[in-house]
């Protein structure tokens, strides 16, 4: 039985970019990654990017016509969910650190968090009323000119 | 094992159910990203009615095939003097049929006791106030609680504390927002998806909750702006009290404890959308009569029934 791994993986800025582009479509060739990104990479580096992201787990893989098509494992969403998981479980376990002192920065961090995103829809809301009052007024003048 | 005739109709009954239902909810599965995509792209209230509809599919063709077809190819073509056996495959899926059945009926059943519990001992601490289509029980206390509870007598069930962070405008659009959930029976539906047995669909329940929650913010803002905003600042103001315990399954709370739900629904909010059509129940006759064509035609040809008989005949042995 093989244990359960606990640490999240670290990839590369080149595998962030293939996993962006594999994300953003159902499956995609090495040739198809290769043309989408930003700067002109070898063939076989994309290749073997690929084979190393599949070997991660975090791809999926079929033969077409004699070349690999890939496929995202995991949505984003599904994946940043599995290495948060793996983050927290990993600081959990470890007994240097203090569990209880951990989930209270946690809590603390999801909280600071919280306030942050509702000020923000706070300040979205208050500027969509801003921008309906000037709609209003100017519909207003609008109408008194033509009368 | 040697079963009488009506113990074989039970069986064969309660084995059918399970396969009917197990079956449609492993395909329905297999569809289920690609059905909430396609409701993405619909309005908030058809992709609820779509979803609902997705979710309520397997328990509704296993109960309307067992009925319509099996039970009646049983009573009809099987002898009743003759003793047969039933095979361990027919018993082990009559057992999960029971069983499945069971829970689902014994979960709705305590969904509701506590959904009735839960408005009792409201309706005993809060007080009810407001001349609105749906009075306002206030509670005592604090805590995000803003609710819809009860299933067929729902009442909009409030913190005194959340009550008093409203501005007029702002309760208004949150009594209408539980009023468009009040009207489409969105509890009754919480009811019916906890008595309809269905394996691994719950991402057709999460996203129904989600579009019938953004429904019920459509027909609140009925496409009028200046609503949307009073009703996406009374989310916010709403959301910033502590979440406190939460309310019992059969209640439809104004904001669920998810942060990029929330988020969403104040960006569809200030979106300007027009008002949702009012809804109409042809959808709903369309189906009955549907059913109604079909049962017919299966009595009107015997031949459906003595091969639904063959295959009940394979299942049980």
């Amino acid at each position: 039985m093989t244990a359960r791994q606990t640490t999240p993986f670290t990839l590369g800025p080149l595998e962030i970019a293939v996993m962006e582009i594999v994300w953003s479509r159902p499956a995609s060739s090495v040739h198809d990654v290769a043309a989408r990104l930003d700067r002109p990479l070898a063939y076989t580096t994309v290749m073997t990017t690929l084979d190393r992201l599949y070997k991660k787990g975090l791809l999926e893989r079929r033969k077409s016509d004699r070349a690999f098509v890939y496929a995202a494992r995991l949505s984003r969403g599904e994946w940043q969910r599995e290495q948060a998981g793996k983050l927290v479980a990993g600081l959990l376990s470890d007994p240097r650190h203090p569990s209880d002192l951990l989930i209270s920065c946690l809590v603390d961090a999801v909280g600071r968090h919280d306030e942050a995103l509702l000020d923000e829809l706070e300040r979205k809301i208050r500027q969509k009323r801003k921008d309906q009052k000037r709609q209003a007024i100017t519909r207003t003048e609008i109408q008194r000119r033509k009368s | 094992m040697t079963l009488s005739y009506p113990l074989r109709l039970m069986c064969l009954s309660l084995a059918c159910l399970f396969a009917l239902n197990f079956a449609s909810s492993i395909i329905l599965r297999c569809f289920a990203a690609r059905a909430i995509r396609r409701a993405e792209h619909m309005e908030a209230h058809r992709a609820a009615r779509f979803l609902l509809a997705l979710r309520l599919v397997p328990a509704a063709f296993a109960l309307f095939c067992t009925a319509a077809l099996c039970v009646p190819s049983y009573l009809w073509l099987e002898p009743a003097s003759a003793t047969e056996q039933a095979g361990a495959a027919c018993l082990i899926a009559a057992a999960l049929g029971a069983a499945l059945w069971t829970v689902s009926i014994a979960r709705g059943a305590r969904a509701a006791m506590r959904s009735f519990r839960y408005v009792r001992r409201c309706r005993r601490i809060g007080s009810e106030s407001g001349p609105t289509p749906l009075p306002i029980l206030s509670i005592p206390g604090g805590g995000r609680v803003v609710a819809l509870a009860g299933v067929f007598r729902s009442q909009l069930v409030m913190s005194s504390q959340v009550a008093a962070a409203l501005d007029p405008a702002q309760l208004d659009a949150v009594v209408r927002h539980e009023l468009a959930h009040h009207v489409s029976r969105d509890n009754l539906k919480r009811l019916v998806i906890a008595l309809a047995p269905g394996c691994f669909l719950g991402a057709y329940e999460r996203a129904w909750k989600r579009f019938s929650e953004w429904a019920a913010d459509d027909r609140a803002a009925a496409g009028d702006p200046r609503r949307a905003t009073d009703l996406a600042m009374a989310l916010v103001r709403v959301a910033r009290f502590e979440a406190g315990a939460l309310p019992p399954a059969l209640a439809t709370p104004l904001i669920a404890n998810n942060d990029a739900e929330l988020a969403a629904r104040v960006d569809r909010l200030l979106q300007d959308r027009d008002a949702p059509p009012s809804s109409s129940a042809t959808s709903t006759w369309s189906i009955v009569g549907c059913a109604a064509a079909f049962v017919g035609i299966v009595l009107l040809a015997p031949a459906a029934l003595a091969w639904v008989h063959g295959v009940l005949e394979r299942l049980m042995n």
